[in-house]
């Protein structure tokens, strides 16, 4: 299928219907926060989590970047760690 | 009918049969919040139960894309249709008329699928999904297809979406169990796992049209229907690498997210949990109540439990998981430290986890986490076998490990 064209009078093509969306909610700004503060929370240090978005290889995380930059990204990193590090435990 | 008690809708509701016999029940968390979809759970089941003639549309375990998919397609909302169609505008919930052990989400007010069945022709409203609805458990979901020329424009997954990982739920009050006319179907007094009876099944499907998770499927080619089995020979720790102690099912043990933790709990004759605060299912359903059951007010008190998605709509996870959808949320979002050190156990060990101990651990940092300032402990979770000996050793802090840039392939 993936080397085939959409044909538009294929009747088992998607037709999508949209979930109603809070229009007020910024879903990039809901989900990074949901990725770093799960990664945070046992224990990634922010130059780590920084970089699951930055690798294409993570392609959600990555996603946000490329539509939102990486300043706004940062940001939340920035507030989540803001009152503290993860320190490294040996 | 007889009336059995409901904890989970906060009453007592009508029922085939009076209430169960179960000692244990077979029972599950999946964290939604932690699932990729990498579809490993659905490969280790078929690869162990379903992969033989008359059950290529089998899938025990599937994991589908909420809102849009399903397997069968489109699965819960034509039962909720159905409902709806049964008791129009009651199908609601009193979250006040509360109870922290007999209704811990309040009071469902509706009809479960017992009460809007006539009790005489049907046991449960249900209906039989056509076999196109069986075949494609994916279709238009995140499989790779071609690029149109100008670019993806379809807006499915701008706003959110989540995964589901559904198995058979091995209900206290089976649907499949009240409809089977050859009461080929039992559910049994050790574990609670549900079962068809094969030599006593005719095929009839009644348990397929009954089961409202659709999780009791045909096989044309021994004209009987089949479904999930827990993985009862592991769970019953007749599996030699674990030298007689009860193993996690397939799905479980091969979960790469590590989202799922299964495990043995005590129950009553009503199907309510005796408490067992250092059993870590316990601990997640009855005292964080950061699990919740798939639709609730179908009636049947599945015995899988779910970890809400965080960023998900809450009307549409009301209707879902019912009304304890906020405070789960809530309680995972700025999770204890007792709670993030049981989020660890999960597919930490292959064997049951049925108790566990916290060390303290030291103090590593602080976050600022749902608006909230917190510390952050790097205690360590021992998991307990049956026998009370250590079978695992886990930190909070998750070891992590780069892999080079030279060994990627991609």
């Amino acid at each position: 299928m993936a080397e085939k064209d959409f044909e538009a009078d294929d009747p088992l093509e998607f037709v999508a219907v949209r979930y109603p969306v809070d229009p007020t909610v910024d879903s990039d700004a809901v989900m990074a926060r949901c990725f770093i503060e799960e990664y945070a929370l046992f224990g990634t240090p922010p130059e780590q989590i920084a970089k699951l978005f930055r690798s294409p290889f993570f392609a959600g995380t990555n996603a946000i970047l490329k539509n939102r930059g990486p300043e706004f990204v940062q940001g939340i990193i920035d507030d989540v760690f803001r009152t503290g590090s993860i320190k490294e435990v040996s | 009918m007889p009336k059995v008690y409901n904890w989970q809708l906060g009453r007592e509701m009508d029922y085939r049969f009076e209430g169960g016999a179960a000692k244990r029940q077979f029972a599950a968390v999946f964290n939604i919040n932690r699932c990729i979809a990498c579809q490993t759970c659905s490969m280790a089941c078929k690869s162990t139960w379903t992969f033989s003639p008359g059950q290529e549309l089998m899938w025990w375990n599937n994991v589908e894309t909420k809102p849009y998919g399903g397997y069968p397609n489109h699965w819960d909302v034509n039962i909720l249709e159905l409902q709806e169609k049964a008791n129009p505008g009651g199908q609601v919930w009193d979250p006040a008329k509360k109870d922290p052990k007999t209704a811990p989400y309040g009071t469902f007010d509706g009809k479960t699928i017992f009460e809007t069945a006539d009790g005489v022709n049907t046991m449960a409203t249900g209906y039989i999904p056509p076999e196109a609805d069986w075949k494609a458990p994916n279709i238009h979901e995140d499989t790779s297809t071609a690029i149109p020329a100008g670019g993806a424009s379809l807006p499915e997954h701008a706003g959110w979406f989540f995964y589901l990982q559904r198995i058979c739920n091995h209900c206290t009050y089976p649907a499949c169990l009240a409809a089977c006319p050859r009461n080929a179907i039992y559910k049994r007094e050790e574990d609670g796992i549900v079962l068809i009876d094969q030599n006593r099944c005719r095929g009839y499907r009644k348990c397929v049209e009954a089961c409202p998770y659709k999780k009791s499927m045909y096989r044309p080619s021994t004209r009987t229907s089949e479904k999930c089995i827990a993985c009862y020979p592991r769970v019953e720790a007749s599996d030699p690498l674990t030298e007689g102690l009860p193993m996690e099912t397939r799905c479980m043990t091969a979960c790469v997210g590590k989202i799922r933790l299964q495990g043995l709990v005590q129950v009553d004759a009503n199907g309510e949990w005796i408490e067992d605060r250092k059993n870590p299912l316990y601990y997640l359903v009855h005292v964080a109540k950061i699990a919740l059951p798939l639709y609730p007010q179908f009636g049947t008190q599945p015995n899988v439990y779910y970890i809400p998605p965080r960023w998900v709509p809450r009307p549409y996870l009301r209707q879902m998981f019912g009304p304890g959808v906020d405070d789960a949320i809530a309680a995972y979002t700025n999770p204890t430290r007792e709670t993030l050190a049981v989020l660890q156990l999960f597919r930490a060990s292959q064997r049951i986890v049925f108790g566990y101990r916290i060390e303290q651990g030291p103090k590593t940092g602080e976050l600022n986490v749902g608006g909230q300032t917190r510390e952050i402990f790097n205690d360590t979770i021992i998991g307990l076998d049956s026998n009370g000996g250590e079978i695992v050793r886990v930190t909070v802090d998750e070891p992590t490990a780069e892999r080079p840039g030279q060994l990627n392939s991609l």
